[in-house]
């Protein structure tokens, strides 16, 4: 990693970063290799100019986010110093708002007809700023984009048949594992579910107070986001409500619950949580993010590995998360907008999203040296090929029956219920849910 | 005419039992604030036997820390005078009026206190959108006022339920206007419960963070309690951050309060009549 | 200087009795209606109307869709809705708990600390220091603060671990998760009752307690029948605001659990939350907090008929 410091000029003004600040920990953060070079490229002119807007075009741009890590915010600066290549007069306001506010706030301030002019947004709840009349369309910029075709499907984001989000890059999870751990024990990383719990048993049985487990309960969207694999491992989806399919999921980890190989005390950690217990060393197993890798690399202080999720009789699936980029309804300035987010589009604003350990989106990416130079993201990549689905899932009153997994998930997860009760209130809770 | 109180021992037991039970979350808090993102999680043994590190205060120690410093200071003491403002007279007249408007006010000071304030968010947006007070300190002042204004005027009301309304009389008799005597004889009677008052309402407000984020939007205007909530999110927390900015955020409140605190036990003596 | 209210048979300071509001015939009391305005208008534009609105939307079905749109009238329907939740009684019984917790620890823990407080001693004097900055910090702090304490590997376990006994799952276990809660949101909002009790000690008279030492009270004589009966009107108003306090309070809730596990700790407030904010049905939240506010009102009608009788006295 070259001690060359990328030439960009930050001109976003996020509260929580000073240049210094900046600077350390986009090259923390990115831990990568060749980083020079991904963040050298803004500095050849190859952003492409997509919009009307003149290159002396002045005024704000204001982007809202729920970016609190060093790499993601580096990431942001990125794309605003791309953009600012070609419209060096605008200024653009990078406002943080936490995860949980950010799309009541979007909603909000649509009753006052404002809000953001570009909004980075990955909630599983995006449909409902839609329905409130807060996005704006992106079809007429997408129809002119030369790179349009770049971006797969399953990372564009319709309504009513119109592109209202794209996602630039993927964020899942997968299976990390301490290295040390699982050589002191003799274990190596399961592969299918029946390899799972004999696993387990075995670190546990080694005596030496080690967690076999550390895994996300909340009853919030962070729950129905970590069950999904278990419980699509055995055929439950939200379109095949398979009663038996969930109850063997549930069983699962109704089992790690009592058997101590999780901690209990997962119901009220988030995804966030799961990795800081995961940090503190004694943990043999987890359920993770991409987007840790960064801080992986910053905090770990033992080897570690990186696998795709153990596979069930059905295989199963996995989330594919990140958040796409939108246009606000009532930006004043769409050309503007977009020609920020084309940058966002763009090859090199793409390939920067590696520097958040995300996955870029683009198909002439996928085999770019960066991305697929990088061990540890290479069980993720692995992952979008067979197993991602689309996040959030659509169709139904998707989000009520979201909420109703998770909270049955976090009940399994505190040993409170076990997995036919739990499978049985999740088909009853789902079923219950009136239409929109 | 505290001394009048034998500090018994039970008392002395007493107020170790609170350091404890105070001190010791305290004592965690503080001391995270002096660790390495991997020593929080780790159990006892941090407790008390970790390598303490200035790093999280060398990372939030930027102009944006100060910066949201004073915006929090701006937006609880704007709070705190037109709290103030509104509350305190309308505290004494719900303790001096008679009549069902009286037991109504209270009702309704009740009643609009348990308005969820997550729900204000979205009506309030629209109210503020009108004025143009989006974006902008005044807003959340504006808010934030109109939150704590109920629970002021309620907590104010006994206070001035305490002052004798013969002194007022006296006054009233010799010809003052209900306004004279309300700012020249009643409110320094009140000045005790005025300033508790006030200071609980400055700590709420600059404490208060749903109103802060969602009615600003230049990053720059942020106070601290958007700042602390920052630490911690959907793709990664950041505990020692987190504690170091809450604790450089509560010693200037300590100083006010201890400042205010010495004033205080002085002025009773000013304002009690005998 | 806190004067008695009403006029007690055995005080042996009648001419310190005071009927508040009731003068010599004469006293002027107009003028007194319009100190109210300013606080009056200024709520009812920013506080009344968003608790109108409120209540317009739990009459109506209110969707995202609809928010910024005619909102169509549904009766009662988004009640129905609220009471026919699988978590609506479990959150009604949470919530009473919850103010009975919070409510108790406040009025009781905080006139005990005010009393142990009173007398400045370098002791005293730290631990209300200690206390205060406890107080001042925002309950983001706090609730996390005490749920890595109450963690498995959090203090109180291990030192429990130390003496051999069991570890507590505090916020897991059975029921325990709602009363962990609402013993941490105790905790941290019993100083506000410490500092008003304290503010209302210093106004007590000073004659009262000489005169009281003079006749060889000891400590819980005096506390008994005098610090105690003049603390009446404050501990009113102090439940009033406590329990108020109580029945609205989410953030401790939303920040140590989530409401969960489950919904072992869902109180209405949350509940209210959940199904607005994470649900989308803002109505059936809207009629969720709806309810909330009619039980409050049930309370607070009782102490508007209280302080009806005081005025008639």
């Amino acid at each position: 990693m070259s001690s060359q410091l990328p030439n960009i000029d930050v001109a976003s003004h996020s509260a929580l970063l000073s240049r210094r600040v900046f600077l350390r920990g986009a090259l923390a953060g990115a831990g990568l290799a060749g980083l020079a070079a991904i963040s050298a490229a803004p500095t050849v002119a190859t952003a492409q100019r997509v919009s009307q807007a003149s290159s002396n075009a002045s005024g704000t741009l204001n982007l809202w986010h729920y970016f609190n890590v060093d790499a993601q915010v580096g990431l942001l600066a990125t794309w605003t110093g791309l953009f600012n290549q070609l419209y060096p007069n605008i200024k653009v306001v990078t406002s943080y708002v936490e995860f949980q506010q950010l799309s009541q706030k979007v909603i909000a301030a649509t009753g006052a007809k404002q809000g953001p002019d570009v909004l980075i947004y990955g909630g599983s709840d995006l449909v409902q700023m839609y329905k409130a009349g807060a996005l704006k369309s992106l079809q007429p910029y997408w129809d002119q984009f030369a790179d349009a075709g770049q971006y797969p499907d399953g990372v564009i984001t319709r309504f009513d048949d119109q592109i209202y989000g794209v996602k630039p890059y993927v964020n899942l999870v997968a299976w990390w594992y301490n290295k040390d751990i699982l050589d002191d024990v003799g274990v190596t990383p399961p592969k299918t579910f029946a390899d799972v719990t004999p696993a387990f048993a075995k670190v546990a049985a080694a005596g030496k107070n080690y967690l076999p487990l550390a895994i996300t309960g909340r009853p919030d969207n962070q729950g129905d986001w970590t069950s999904w694999p278990w419980l699509t491992g055995y055929g439950f989806s939200y379109d095949n409500l398979d009663q038996s399919a969930a109850e063997q999921g549930f069983t699962l980890a109704a089992g790690w619950s009592s058997n101590g190989y999780l901690s209990k005390d997962g119901v009220s950690w988030g995804q966030s949580e799961t990795f800081d217990r995961f940090v503190a060393g004694d943990v043999a197993f987890m359920q993770n993010g991409n987007w840790n890798i960064g801080s992986a690399k910053d905090q770990l202080k033992f080897n570690y590995g990186i696998v795709e999720m153990p596979a069930g009789p059905k295989t199963g699936n996995i989330f594919l998360g990140g958040e796409p980029g939108w246009m606000g309804a009532f930006t004043s300035q769409p050309d503007i907008a977009w020609a920020y987010l084309s940058q966002v589009f763009s090859k090199p604003g793409d390939l920067a999203s590696l520097m958040a350990g995300s996955i870029p989106a683009r198909n002439d990416l996928a085999n770019d040296p960066q991305v697929t130079g990088e061990p540890l993201l290479v069980p993720f990549a692995n992952e979008i090929k067979t197993r991602g689905t689309e996040y959030p899932p659509q169709g139904g009153n998707q989000i009520a029956a979201q909420l109703v997994v998770a909270q049955n998930w976090s009940a399994v997860v505190a040993g409170q219920k076990d997995g036919p009760t739990a499978a049985e209130d999740t088909i009853a809770g789902i079923n219950a849910i009136k239409p929109a | 005419m505290t001394g009048v109180m034998r500090y018994t021992w039970p008392a002395r037991i007493g107020a170790i039992l609170l350091l404890i039970g105070y001190g010791t979350p305290l004592y965690w808090l503080v001391t995270t604030s002096f660790k390495l993102s991997n020593d929080v999680f780790k159990g006892l043994s941090t407790f008390l036997t970790f390598v303490p590190t200035l790093a999280a205060y060398q990372r939030i120690w930027t102009p944006s820390l100060l910066h949201a410093g004073v915006n929090s200071f701006l937006i609880a003491a704007g709070t705190t005078l037109l709290t103030l403002a509104l509350g305190v007279p309308a505290a004494y007249a719900l303790a001096r009026l008679r009549g069902s408007i009286v037991s109504i006010g209270l009702g309704l000071v009740i009643i609009l206190q348990m308005m969820p304030q997550t729900a204000s968010v979205i009506p309030l947006y629209e109210v503020l959108g009108r004025w143009t007070l989006l974006g902008s300190i005044p807003g959340v002042v504006l808010a934030d006022a109109a939150l704590l204004l109920p629970f002021c005027t309620l907590l104010l009301r006994p206070f001035f339920l305490a002052i004798p309304i013969e002194v007022e009389e006296a006054a009233t008799v010799d010809g003052a206007s209900a306004w004279r005597v309300f700012a020249r004889i009643v409110l320094p009677m009140a000045v005790n419960g005025t300033v508790t008052a006030g200071i609980i309402i400055f700590l709420i407000a600059w404490g208060e963070f749903l109103y802060a984020i969602s009615f600003l939007v230049d990053p720059q205007q942020y106070p601290l309690s958007v700042l602390i909530a920052s630490q911690i999110g959907q793709y990664g927390n950041n505990w020692p951050a987190l504690m170091s900015i809450a604790v450089a955020a509560g010693l200037p409140i300590l100083l006010i309060f201890l400042v205010s605190y010495r004033r205080l036990r002085e002025g009773i003596a000013l304002g009690s009549v005998r | 200087m806190v004067e008695p209210v009403r006029t007690t048979v055995d005080s042996p300071y009648p001419r310190l009795a005071n009927r508040a509001g009731v003068g010599r015939r004469g006293f002027r009391l107009e003028g007194k209606g319009l100190f109210l305005v300013p606080a009056g208008l200024y709520l009812a534009g920013l506080t009344f109307f968003p608790m109108y609105e409120l209540v317009r939307m739990s009459f109506s079905r209110v969707t995202p869709e609809v928010l910024y749109k005619p909102w169509p009238f549904a009766g009662l329907n988004e009640f129905q809705l609220a009471i026919a939740s699988p978590d609506f009684s479990q959150a009604v019984l949470n919530t009473l708990v919850y103010v009975v917790v919070v409510v108790v620890s406040g009025l009781v823990g905080g006139f005990v600390a005010a009393l142990i407080l009173w007398r400045a001693t370098p002791l005293t004097s730290f631990t209300f220091g200690v206390v205060v900055f406890v107080w001042a910090m925002p309950p983001l702090v706090n609730a996390s603060v005490w749920r890595f304490l109450l963690d498995q590997r959090g203090l109180i376990d291990s030192i429990l671990v130390l003496f051999h006994l069991p570890a507590v799952l505090w916020l897991v276990d059975g029921r325990l998760p709602l009363v962990a809660v609402a013993l941490v949101n105790a905790w941290a909002s019993v100083p506000f009752a410490t500092i008003v009790y304290r503010a209302a000690f210093m106004d007590i008279p000073g004659e009262l307690l000489e005169a009281a030492a003079v006749d060889g009270a000891v400590p819980r004589q005096i506390i008994l029948r005098i610090i105690l009966p003049q603390m009446r009107p404050v501990m009113v108003v102090l439940s009033v605001v406590t329990v108020v306090y109580a029945f609205r309070s989410f953030d401790f809730i939303y920040i140590m659990t989530s409401g969960g596990p489950g919904t072992v700790s869902t109180t209405l407030p949350y509940l209210a939350y959940r199904e607005a904010f994470q649900g989308y049905q803002y109505s059936v939240g809207a009629a969720t907090a709806v309810i909330a506010v009619c039980i409050v009102l049930g309370m607070a009608v009782v102490y508007m008929r209280q302080v009806r009788a005081e005025q008639r006295a």
